[in-house]
Parts: structure tokens; sequence; C-alpha cells
């Protein structure tokens, strides 16, 4: 007869096998699972934009995308990670892909242009609905076009890779306002900018209380204004309130006279130093903008210099508070336009614009940047390549710690019974 | 370090080939005088005087011609013109003779149209005539049109040729280059100053 002992090792004995008996059955209904869901789906380069929708049915678990040396659709990417991110094992093999990257955003100018900048391995070529609008040999060091493009997307096509941007909407742009005396820079400023299509209002000092002024005069705002340019010191009794303007995210452009005043010293660039001839010199028709008189301006920290002559400062420009500033130091610049070659009067006016545009208070969220890299989205959504697919479904089944379970629930079972005298 | 001041506004008389440019010498120091005068217009104190087929003129957005004698400008002389209207210059030109039968303004007005474009009536609701004096009844008669001097009319328009609602070419056969031809220092015998228009063509010219 049994001792109580020995009657409950025997019971314990037959629940480990009952135990070992459920782990095999319960792996043989895994492999089954398994199998009947169809393991993992194998795609390549060439199927992958028609197979994909078999991950959304639920018959597989894991895929496994040999790329080629072009990357799938992004709305194809999306699925993946998408497949992923659920649960499911998805992996890729392949070429890295020709990194390449585009940014596309609207100038902020009337004319509708395009900032398109690119950056990518070897030649680059970008390209409108309509045509190239320029490429390089090597654009590991970025391009930048400025262009009106036709309506569509922007491309850019480096290697194996392409960049697509739709660009931003044009937006309207505020109005510019102008501060200067009865003067011939005065007046071809405002004609430059008008010509070039801003909406400008003005305020000409005349007389010491006798001003000029066009436009509807509301509050300096951003929300009226999308920058401010002061031609000479009459705009002193304003700078106050242009200061504050500027803090506040507006634009603001000083020609020399203007930046002299003490209630911009805080917040300009450079500081300006001594006309260096005042004296009227000859305006070289071919290069008129080089030709012009200079007041050499010195650069403060944290600015920038926008245009340089040798290593004189011309143009320094930088941020305050919220808004942009720049400081001009040509002088007479009017003359450029009136003495310049055939282009002068659009050359001067495009200057202009584009200065007043790089410090214009930003129009809002119209006014930011699409963006288009490709392969840096493709390995942030999907990860690194690897070298081999995913484990096949049946061995995928199976956790990697039910064959060491079902051996010592075995061997605890044996033992029992030899230490007991059992067979 | 203070900043070396220059001029906004040199007052430029224009040297053409044919004719008498220079028969109104007063007037430039007379009109100095009297924008200096009202207005904070840094305006250098002297004028200049310009060839018409000169780069130079390029440098004197507003330029001042007059004459009696029949006005042929060279082929140079129409070349920069149309150039300097183009840029943004502006022409102001005088009949001195007052006489719409008389020769500078059949030569003139006939050169200007085929230089430039022809000349229209100008409104005497432009902002000409209000952009610093205002002058209700468009431009001032002069006193020679008043004792019938020349065609023996008042005139009552200028003529200008505009570009975009600009005036490249203003006309006048008001005789101003008379009416402003005295020393600045006689103003003070007059009742009214009658230079002010001509502060309103440089601060029209220096504004639009």
């Amino acid at each position: 007869m049994r001792s109580r002992g020995e009657s409950a090792r025997a019971w314990a004995e037959h629940a480990l096998r009952g135990a070992a008996l459920a782990l095999v059955l319960w792996a043989m209904w895994r492999v089954v699972a398994a199998n009947r869901t169809g393991g993992a789906l194998a795609l390549d380069g060439a199927t992958v934009e028609s197979e994909w929708p078999k991950l959304l049915d639920g018959t597989h678990r894991a895929a496994h995308l040999t790329r080629g040396t072009s990357l799938p659709a992004d709305s194809t990417r999306d699925v993946l990670a998408a497949f992923a991110h659920a649960g499911g094992r998805f992996s890729w093999s392949g070429p890295p892909g020709a990194a390449i990257a585009l940014s596309v955003e609207r100038a902020r100018e009337p004319v509708p242009s395009l900032v398109v900048r690119a950056v990518g391995e070897g030649r680059v070529t970008v390209r409108d609905g309509a045509s190239v609008l320029d490429s390089t040999r090597d654009a590991a060091a970025g391009m930048t076009i400025v262009a009106v493009a036709a309506p569509g997307e922007v491309r850019a096509t480096g290697g194996a890779g392409t960049a697509v941007v739709t660009p931003p909407p044009v937006r309207p742009l505020r109005s510019v306002l102008v501060f200067g005396r009865a003067s011939w820079e005065t007046k071809f400023t405002i004609a430059a900018l008008e010509e070039d299509g801003w909406t400008v209002e003005s305020r000409v000092s005349l007389a010491p209380r006798a001003d000029m002024i066009t436009g509807t005069r509301p509050v300096l705002d951003t929300a009226h204004y999308a920058a401010v340019v002061a031609i000479d010191s009459s705009v002193a009794d304003r700078a106050a309130a242009i200061v504050t303007y500027v803090r506040s995210g507006g634009g603001l452009v000083l020609l020399t006279e203007a930046a002299r005043l003490g209630g911009f010293a805080a917040m300009i660039p450079a500081t300006v130093g001594a006309r260096a001839a005042p004296g009227r010199r000859a305006v070289d028709p071919a290069a008129p903008l080089a030709s012009l008189g200079v007041t050499p301006l010195t650069m403060r920290g944290g600015a920038v210099a926008r245009e340089t002559r040798g290593s004189v400062v011309t143009v320094a420009a930088q941020r305050s508070g919220a808004g942009r500033v720049a400081v001009v130091g040509y002088d007479e610049l009017w003359r450029w336009r009136l003495e310049g070659g055939d282009d002068a009067v659009v050359a001067h006016r495009r200057w202009w614009s584009r200065l007043v545009g790089a410090v214009a208070a930003d129009g809002g969220p119209a006014g930011s940047a699409a963006e288009g890299a490709p392969v840096a989205r493709w390995r942030d959504a999907l990860g690194a390549p690897t070298t081999a697919p995913p484990d096949q479904a049946p061995a995928d089944a199976l956790p990697p710690w039910l064959l060491p379970v079902l051996c010592a629930i075995l061997l605890a079972e044996w033992g029992s019974r030899r230490t007991r005298g059992a067979r | 370090m203070g900043a070396a001041v220059t001029a906004d506004f040199t007052f430029c008389t224009v040297q053409y080939d044919s004719g008498d440019w220079d028969s109104a010498p007063l007037v430039p120091a007379n009109l100095i005088d009297s924008v200096a005068r009202y207005t904070s217009i840094r305006v250098a104190p002297t004028g200049v005087s310009v060839p018409l087929g000169s780069r130079d003129l390029f440098r004197y957005p507003l330029a001042y011609l007059t004459g009696h004698l029949p006005v042929r400008f060279t082929d140079l002389e129409r070349r920069t013109l149309k150039e300097y209207c183009a840029r943004g210059g502006l022409l102001f030109v005088d009949d001195h003779n007052h006489d719409v039968d008389g020769v500078f303004h059949k030569t003139c007005t006939e050169e200007i149209a085929r230089t430039v474009g022809p000349l229209k009536e100008l409104s005497n609701t432009h902002p000409l005539f209000r952009c610093f004096f205002r002058f209700e009844d468009g431009p001032p008669a002069t006193s020679h049109e008043l004792n019938g001097w020349g065609d023996n009319l008042i005139h009552q328009h200028l003529q200008a040729v505009q570009t975009a609602d600009r005036i490249t070419v203003l006309y006048s056969n008001k005789d101003y280059s008379s009416e402003w031809g005295y020393h600045p220092d006689n103003k003070r015998f007059l009742s009214v100053d009658n230079t002010k228009f001509g502060v309103n063509v440089v601060v029209y010219a220096l504004t639009r």
C-alpha cells in the first residue's frame, strides 16, 4: 500500500504529464493556426504596390520587403508603417536609397515665386510641372533656386531618389510702410516696391509740419504691415512704435541715416560708420550696385552679412525679438535705377522687393515650407534595413520559452518517478 | 561721428543744341530759394545745367527746359530723353513765349510727342495742384497772361505726358519762366509769392 507521500508524488507526476501534454497540444495548435494565416508575406519592389492590401485582411502577421533601388510610394510606406505599429512584424532589405531632400516655400514677395532648396547625393535636377528649373552635378552642399514655377508639384530627382513637394498656396501680402523726406531715395524706393507689386503706404516729410501721407494709417502692427522701410531721420518720432512693431514680428529696413537714430540703437544689426565718399561718384552702368557709394557697416554679434563688397559689409541683418531688421549701407540707391544699365529699373526694384521680403512679417501658416525627404521619412517610419527576412511562420508561431519549459516539466516528472522507484 | 549731409534735390536746367535754353537764368535761383523757404527738402544752393544728350542728366530726375526759339532735338537728345522719362525722370517744359502760335510751342510739343508721347490736357484736380500748396483752380495765372503778353490767352490748363498715372513731361504755355525770372530778394515786394506753384512742381517730382 502506498504511503501518503508517494500518493502525492504520483498525483504531481500525473499533473506534470498533463501539463506537458497540454503544452504540446497548444504548440501544435499554434503551428496549425500560423500555417492557416499564411505566415510572412514576401514583397519586392515590383509587387509591393499591388500586394500590400493583403496585409490589411489579417491573413499575414509578418511581412518582408526586398526593396529595389526606388522607394515605394508614400502611401505604401504609410501602410507598411501602420502594419508594423499594429503588431505586425515588418522588415525590409535592399539599398538604403540615394538621400535627397527638397524644401519649397513661397517667397515673401508679391511676385508668386518659390524658394526651392534641394540637397542630395550627386546630380540633382529640380523641375516643376512645365520644365526643368535647375540642376547641379553635385548637390551635396545643397542648391537654392528662386523661380516663378508652374502650378503643381515640384520634383527633385537625384540618383534613384525623387522628392516631391506640393508648394504652399499663394497668400496675400500686407502693406509696406515707408518713412522718408521728400527725396529721390524715398520716391524711387516707393516706386520700386509698387512696381514689384507691393502695396505701399508712406509718410513723406515735406516741411516741419507738413507730411504727405498715403494709405489708411492703421495701427502700426503686424496685422497691417509686412515691413517698414525707414529712409532717413524723418522717422525719428515713430522709432519707439517701430521697435515695438519689430519685436512683435514685423520687418524693418533701415538706410544709413535712419540707422544712426538712437531709437534703433538697441536693435540694429550693424553700426553705421562715416560716409566714405559724400561726393558724387560715377555709376558704372555695367556694375551699378558695385559702383555706388557705401557707408561701411560694423557688424554686431548675431548679425549676418547679406551683402558685402570685398571686406566691407553693405547689407546686414539680424533678428530682433520676433522680427527682423536689415541695415543698408549703400548710398543713393536710386541712382542705380536712373544711371544703371538697361536692366537697372527691373534690377533695382527686384533688389528692393527681395530685401523687404527677407525681413517681412510672416503671413502665417500658408507661408510655411513644404518639405520632402523620402529616404529619411522611410527610415523614420520603417527603421533600418535588415540582412535577412524574418523567420518563417511555424518557428515564428512557437515562443522561445516553450522547449525549455517542456523539457523541465518532463525531467521533473521523470526524476520524481525514478527517485521513488517507479518505472 | 557725424555723417556728411548732401542735397536731396538739385535744380537742373536742360541744355539743348537748338534754341536758347538759357533764356531764364534767374528762375533756378528763385525756385531754389522758394523750396528752401517753404519746405524741409535739402536743396542744393546752386543749380546745374546739363546737356540733354548727356548721361549726367540721369543724376537729376527733375529737369527744367525753356526757351523762345525753335526746338529740334538731336537723335542723341531724343534717345536720352526717352530713356530718362522711362526710368522715372520728369521734364518740366515752359514756353517762354507764352504763345501757342509761337515757334517754341509748335516745335517743342512736336518733339515731345515724337520722343515721349502726345501731350494731353492735365486736369486741374490733378495731385500736382494740391501736393504742397493748394491751387483749387489749377495752374496759377501769370502776370504776362493777364497783361496780354504773347498769345493774349489765359491758359486754363497745363499739358502732360503721363505714364501709369505719373507725369513724365509737364508742359506749360503760361510763361512761368518770365513770371519767376527775378532775383529771390525781390520776393519781399510781392504780396503773394508767385513761385509757390514751382514748389509744387518740385514736391510732386520728389514724391510721385
